[in-house]
């Protein structure tokens, strides 16, 4: 069972502060669907903290988890907090790949 | 008891905090449940102040006590003030600004500090003609900084946008633990209050118990400063407790020990708008 959830109705256009992350992670994961589509259609900023935070929650969360409509913008952020892991050693994205409207976070 | 509002009527963000940390003391030292601002003989009062006594006055209310204020002699002081939210805020918008923001910690919402953040940034960008995503970057981590390591009550935010000068000017206060102490508090070593600011925006030390959690932690103040003294050409006002930290363009550094101590952390950034976008993803380390 799918569900889609529109991010900009969640957070705005602005994803900001680590707890939100970690709080919509708390809702998501409390959900029945196995399947989630994470729309992040008009999200035109989210923080680097956020950044981060997602990624450690979706490693952790249980659901299938697809993202959709990334903005250059966000996935730059994405970019950005992986290459901080790599910095440090720690093998955590394999890449972000950019597509024509959206990008996808390939997990290790 | 009446406090006479006493500041150096200028546009000096260094002068302005030293005379105003001062009345602040002399504020919190006050014992009686009516307290009256007299800002009689104020002819001029930068935003840094008065989000400051905004906040102060936020946080008297929420103890019960009873404040008014004397207005300026200057009709555009107290239109200025208000403009800006004075005495408590609010939430009208400006045509080149975004007003005195309070946000009080609330432990059953984490998402509130997030979503004003998100609300400002939002607001005072569709204000700005260019270069919108660094300016995010530098609120996005100034919000991160107090949520992750203040332990504030009430953070006051406000950002304001100079058409003719093309500059910003971002200021966020929180009254919590402060930089030096959040470091004792987590028995980080640092000989004075000065050292422990500029051990946080070297990025040299994040507190452990967030370090363990985030690999690379250390990067807001560090790249905040970064991108606002190098890209943007800026400068960064950091006054925690008795320190203050002033870094601007070309590495002019400037430090000062307060005489009178600040309850909290205020962080005023001014920047100037360049040209054309500068690409600081791949800038930041």
């Amino acid at each position: 069972m799918e569900k889609r959830i529109s991010l900009f109705e969640v957070f705005n256009n602005n994803i900001v502060t680590r707890n939100s992350m970690s709080s919509f992670f708390e809702d998501l994961n409390s959900l029945e669907n196995t399947k989630i589509v994470l729309d992040f259609e008009n999200i035109s900023f989210i923080s680097r903290s956020c950044a981060d935070e997602y990624l450690k929650q979706r490693r952790a969360s249980k659901k299938k988890i697809v993202e959709v409509n990334m903005s250059e913008n966000v996935c730059e952020m994405f970019k950005l907090v992986n290459r901080q892991y790599q910095k440090e050693g720690v093998k955590f994205l394999v890449d972000v790949i950019p597509r024509s409207k959206s990008c996808s976070l390939v997990f290790v | 008891m009446q406090i006479k509002i006493k500041i150096p009527n200028n546009d000096d963000v260094k002068e302005n905090i030293l005379s105003l940390t001062k009345v602040l003391n002399e504020i919190n030292s006050c014992k009686e449940n009516r307290i009256t601002f007299d800002f009689s003989e104020v002819s001029w009062i930068p935003p840094c102040c008065i989000i400051l006594l905004s906040n102060k006055v936020f946080e008297l209310k929420q103890k019960g006590i009873k404040f008014e204020y004397i207005s300026s002699r200057e009709d555009k002081v107290t239109e200025h003030m208000k403009r800006l939210g004075f005495p408590l805020g609010t939430d009208i918008d400006g045509s080149s600004y975004y007003p005195i923001t309070h946000v009080i910690k609330d432990n059953y919402n984490s998402k509130k500090l997030g979503q004003e953040i998100g609300f400002l940034m939002d607001n005072i960008i569709e204000k700005i003609p260019n270069n919108i995503n660094g300016i995010s970057y530098i609120l996005s981590e100034l919000s991160d900084n107090i949520e992750d390591h203040s332990e504030y009550d009430c953070a006051s935010i406000m950002a304001q946008y100079f058409p003719t000068k093309k500059e910003v000017e971002i200021i966020v206060f929180d009254n919590g633990l402060t930089i030096p102490g959040v470091f004792s508090k987590n028995k980080i070593n640092f000989s004075n209050d000065v050292k422990a600011i500029e051990k946080a925006l070297s990025g040299e030390i994040s507190t452990p118990k967030i370090a363990q959690n985030e690999v690379g932690r250390g990067y807001g103040l560090r790249t905040c400063k970064a991108l606002s003294t190098e890209d943007f050409k800026g400068e960064i006002y950091v006054f925690s407790r008795k320190g203050l930290v002033i870094s601007k363009h070309n590495n002019e550094h400037e430090t000062n020990i307060l005489e009178d101590p600040l309850e909290g952390t205020l962080i005023c950034v001014k920047i100037k708008l360049p040209n054309k976008e500068i690409p600081f993803y791949n800038k930041i380390e």
